[in-house]
């Protein structure tokens, strides 16, 4: 039995290529000196907290070289190994060798994981090396206890925060750390192959590469769209949306889909987010999808490049079924950003939408059948444009009919008062672990009767929002995204999500609510809660945003209570005053969204029992009652 | 040793090969011949296993040849359209073929080297079409190949070389029973060298036979026959090609020499000649007259 390796191949490739490999451990080295010597940014940080700053993004995964090492790397090394697919007499001489279509395809990948993750693994191990030589314990060795200046990043490797002096390149991290962006360039490289294995044109591997990441992100927004415009409340796709989504959706990782299908623990981190409400994400998870596509995709193109067939080298999309799937999903994709980006210059009208579609599904029909025939002349392609247009529009008309007769019921149900436990108008419950929801409903009767009541002002007056929004001045669309979360009787939840203007939210009457003290002190329960907490930190900014030498750092006691009376008070008193700016109808809303400067964050740390281990908020407000309190007990001068 | 059974094969709606048939004897050399896009190179790079039929049978010493690494080994190839690694030059290419190929000869190697004369260090991507050519050469023929491939292995190459080349692989199949096909266009050397020819046309193989048998059993004649005595029924042999030079014929016939003559002398001719015929012409005129092949 042959060997699934031919090394003689597998040698020369490497003997080919090394300087792609060695141009990467470059690129790394750079990186790595630039990203802990870098400390002229900014002066007014000490050199070692920037050094542990620099060191942080690093293996934390935000650097933004990292990141694009992960897309080039397998391009480069995909693109170099794989041009003969692209040459038929460079193909012939491949096929010609005495090696199998296997071995070649077995060569070729492990060639490439060499290339790419050899610079990868070296720079990981000189990243170990600062265990050796940690540097100082703390920046200021005159006080008493470790002086906490924290590095925040909301990734799995670290715990919360690092203090400055820790050392951070552990192997536990630094192995996270490659192990990461192992994954994300395995990935990636898996994606272009597979783009290779139906390509024999190099320009359009690389296209198909480029796209193929966001097919899954277009199915969801499509879902999305389908959802917003016909099941919950009419919502437009915005142009906002659209940007959010895909700038979020990195190509390399799908972060932002998967926070959309999974539980939060199972979150992608970036930002900061996960980090405020105190969640520890669980890599794995994300590590396991990833290898699990990552797999698929390798046998895919491993399967691609077996039935392939020499003779159609040159050729944009080799195997016509997926020449065909390709063009239909290009048309199909550009059908609908078409007609989002058409209904949102026909300021939502759905009228809008349907041009668009129309519109978009022709223009990007030709200009996809352009690509896969490499020629402007495909006037001939005018019959199967009939029929995928036939197709589509089916599609269409029996979406619409399942819509029109099955969803109606759907789309206007409201629940009965006395089916409904809790409510909840948070944005942040998507974020909140499905177990530790509970604590952000709303239960009392007179809120759950206005939120209702509004809910069904919202469902009457449909046709008025659709009037509000194309009739706003100046054609841009100030609104808020309601959300409705029912906690049912029954142990369900019901969720709807409305786009509405400023003005409707006043008219509906939820923005009363939204000023009213139930309703804000949901969104940070823990306040409700004194008895729970296990510490709270205070950290204190002045007005130029400059970070207070010491965090105020209370553990529990007795005087704890009147801590969180004072707490409550500032935190509703911050709530309200930003309601009132945000819906005051003389407002600029352009300016009032501009962040005042924080006068103080504060975390609570709480037992178990509640929502959240840690709980992170930034007051917009002077904070003045639990200033007195900080003064009253010491902890101000 | 080298079979190919209803070999067709289609790129696009436009079949190239229909249900071709091929036979090679070992150790002997078989010259392909046919108009440009007959289906030669189509034919050869089946039998190179680098293209998949989509149906009938290509097989070398009864094993089928596609993604067979084993008998690729055995198999020399060199095409039309030479493609060597960028940058590289002979010396690292030899290392290369040398790994791969288990047979490698570095003697041979060596001796064709020195007698093509070729810069060892010299980046291929910089030679000539005919240096190509020959360094191509270098290397199949020191992978000591049993089956030898060559699509138009002389173009670019000039005489004294084309002599090299055929000396080295006369010698390889009297030696060791190496079994070659070669398609070229150049009719006259193949005449020289080739122990049986095919020839291919619209992707079917019209004649595949001895090239002395071939050569015996077609004939190029003028004759002239006294008025009124002309064969009103024809002559009763095929006749490939007729035309008329003033009260002269010249044909040229199928049959075995003595029954062609003594047919047309029964007709008591004024005028009867055997001009000699080239394998070019026999091509000319085999192909002219399998026009209305259809498939």
């Amino acid at each position: 039995m042959k060997s699934l390796i031919n090394i003689p191949l597998l040698k020369e490739q490497l003997k080919r290529f090394w300087a792609i490999s060695a141009a990467f451990m470059l690129i790394y080295l750079l990186l790595g000196v630039l990203t802990v010597y870098n400390t002229s940014a900014h002066h007014w940080l000490s050199i070692d907290f920037q050094q542990a700053n620099n060191i942080t993004i690093l293996l934390s995964m935000q650097h933004q070289v990292t990141m694009w090492m992960m897309i080039i790397s397998p391009l480069c090394v995909g693109l170099a190994l794989f041009t003969y697919h692209f040459n038929r007499s460079a193909s012939a001489a491949y096929y010609s060798f005495p090696i199998t279509k296997s071995q070649l395809f077995w060569a070729e990948i492990v060639v490439a994981l060499i290339l790419m993750l050899l610079p990868l693994l070296i720079f990981c191990l000189i990243l170990l090396a600062p265990i050796y030589y940690p540097g100082p314990e703390t920046w200021d060795a005159t006080v008493e206890r470790p002086n906490w200046r924290f590095i925040m990043f909301s990734t799995a490797i670290f715990p919360q925060e690092i203090a400055v002096g820790s050392v951070i390149n552990t192997p536990a991290v630094v192995a996270g750390f490659f192990a990461r962006v192992a994954i994300g360039i395995i990935f990636y490289f898996s994606v272009l192959k597979l783009a290779v294995s139906v390509s024999g044109n190099r320009v359009v591997a690389v296209l198909l590469a480029v796209v193929i990441p966001f097919i899954p992100v277009g199915i969801h927004m499509l879902i999305d769209m389908i959802g917003n415009v016909y099941v919950l409340g009419h919502v437009g796709l915005s142009s906002t949306q659209i940007y959010t989504t895909f700038a979020f959706t990195n190509p390399a990782f799908w972060g932002e889909l998967i926070n959309t299908y999974v539980p939060i623990e199972f979150h992608t981190p970036y930002g900061n987010r996960l980090l405020h409400l105190g969640v520890e994400p669980r890599l794995w998870v994300n590590y396991l999808i990833y290898t699990v596509i990552t797999v698929a995709l390798i046998t895919l193109s491993y399967f691609c490049t077996h039935k392939r067939k020499l003779e159609r080298t040159g050729d944009s999309v080799v195997f016509t079924v997926i020449n065909n799937i390709c063009v239909f999903l290009v048309s199909a994709t550009g059908m609908i950003f078409t007609g989002a980006f058409i209904m949102n210059m026909f300021r939502g009208r759905i009228v809008g939408m349907y041009i668009g579609l129309v519109l978009g599904f022709i223009i990007f029909y030709f200009v996809a059948q352009m690509i896969a025939e490499k020629s402007f002349n495909v006037i001939h392609k005018l019959k199967d444009f009939l029929r995928y247009g036939g197709i589509m529009a089916g599609m269409y008309v029996i979406m619409l009919l399942i819509i029109n007769f099955g969803m109606s019921a759907y789309i206007n149900r409201v629940p009965e008062a006395p089916d409904v436990a809790g409510v909840s108008l948070s944005s942040n419950m998507r974020w909140i672990p499905v177990n530790e929801r509970h604590n952000m409903y709303v239960s009392d009767s007179d809120s759950i009767a206005r939120i209702l009541e509004a809910h069904q002002y919202i469902l009457a007056n449909q046709q008025q929002l659709q009037r509000m929004r194309r009739q706003a001045m100046d054609g841009r669309w100030f609104g808020l995204t309601i959300p409705f979360t029912y906690l049912l009787n029954d142990g369900t939840t019901m969720y709807r999500r409305y786009d509405l203007s400023t003005d409707f939210v006043i008219s509906s009457g939820l923005g009363d609510l939204m000023k009213s003290t139930p309703i804000i002190l949901a969104e940070f329960p823990v306040l409700l809660h004194p008895e729970a907490v296990e510490n709270v930190h205070i950290r204190i900014w002045n007005e130029d945003m400059v970070i207070s030498t010491n965090i105020i750092d209370i553990t529990y006691n007795s005087n704890i209570t009147s801590l969180f009376e004072a707490l409550r008070e500032d935190y509703v008193a911050s709530v309200m005053e930003f309601w009132e700016n945000r819906l005051s109808p003389e407002l600029d809303h352009h300016v009032q969204t501009v962040m005042r400067p924080r006068i103080m964050d504060i975390d609570i740390r709480v037992f178990e029992q509640y929502w959240t281990r840690y709980g992170w908020r930034n007051f917009g407000t002077t904070g003045e009652h639990t200033l007195e309190w900080l003064e009253a007990n010491g902890y101000l001068e | 040793m080298v079979q190919i059974e209803n070999l067709t094969k289609a790129f696009d709606g436009y079949t190239a090969l229909h249900r071709l048939n091929l036979n090679i004897k070992k150790g002997s050399i078989y010259g392909l011949v046919g108009v440009n896009g007959s289906g030669k190179t189509t034919a050869i790079k089946h039998l190179a296993g680098i293209y998949r039929q989509d149906s009938g049978n290509v097989c070398i010493g009864g094993m089928p040849v596609y993604d067979n690494a084993n008998l690729k080994a055995l198999v020399g190839y060199i095409p039309d359209d030479l493609y060597f690694f960028p940058q590289y030059n002979m010396k690292s290419l030899r290392k290369f073929y040398a790994g791969m190929y288990k047979n490698w000869n570095e003697k041979r190697y060596r001796h064709l080297l020195e007698i093509f004369k070729l810069d060892e260090k010299k980046n291929v991507g910089r030679f000539s079409k005919g240096m190509q050519k020959q360094a191509a050469f270098i290397f199949v023929m020191s992978a000591m190949p049993n089956v030898l491939l060559l699509d138009e292995p002389i173009d670019g190459l000039d005489p004294i070389v084309r002599k090299l080349v055929f000396q080295e692989i006369i010698e390889d199949v009297a030696e060791k029973q190496m079994t070659v096909l070669v398609s070229s266009h150049n009719l006259k050397e193949m005449d020289g060298i080739c122990d049986s020819i095919g020839i291919i046309k619209n992707g079917q193989m019209i004649i595949e036979r001895d090239l002395d048998e071939l050569k015996s059993d077609v004939h190029k004649i003028q004759v002239a026959f006294r008025p009124g005595l002309e064969p009103k029924d024809g002559l009763g042999f095929e006749v490939l090609h007729e035309e008329d030079r003033g009260s002269i014929k010249l044909m040229v016939v199928y049959g075995k020499e003595d029954e062609v003559s003594q047919r047309i002398k029964s007709f008591n001719p004024l005028i009867f000649d055997r001009l000699p015929l080239t394998l070019e012409e026999i091509f000319i005129y085999e192909t002219e007259g399998a026009n209305e092949i259809p498939y």
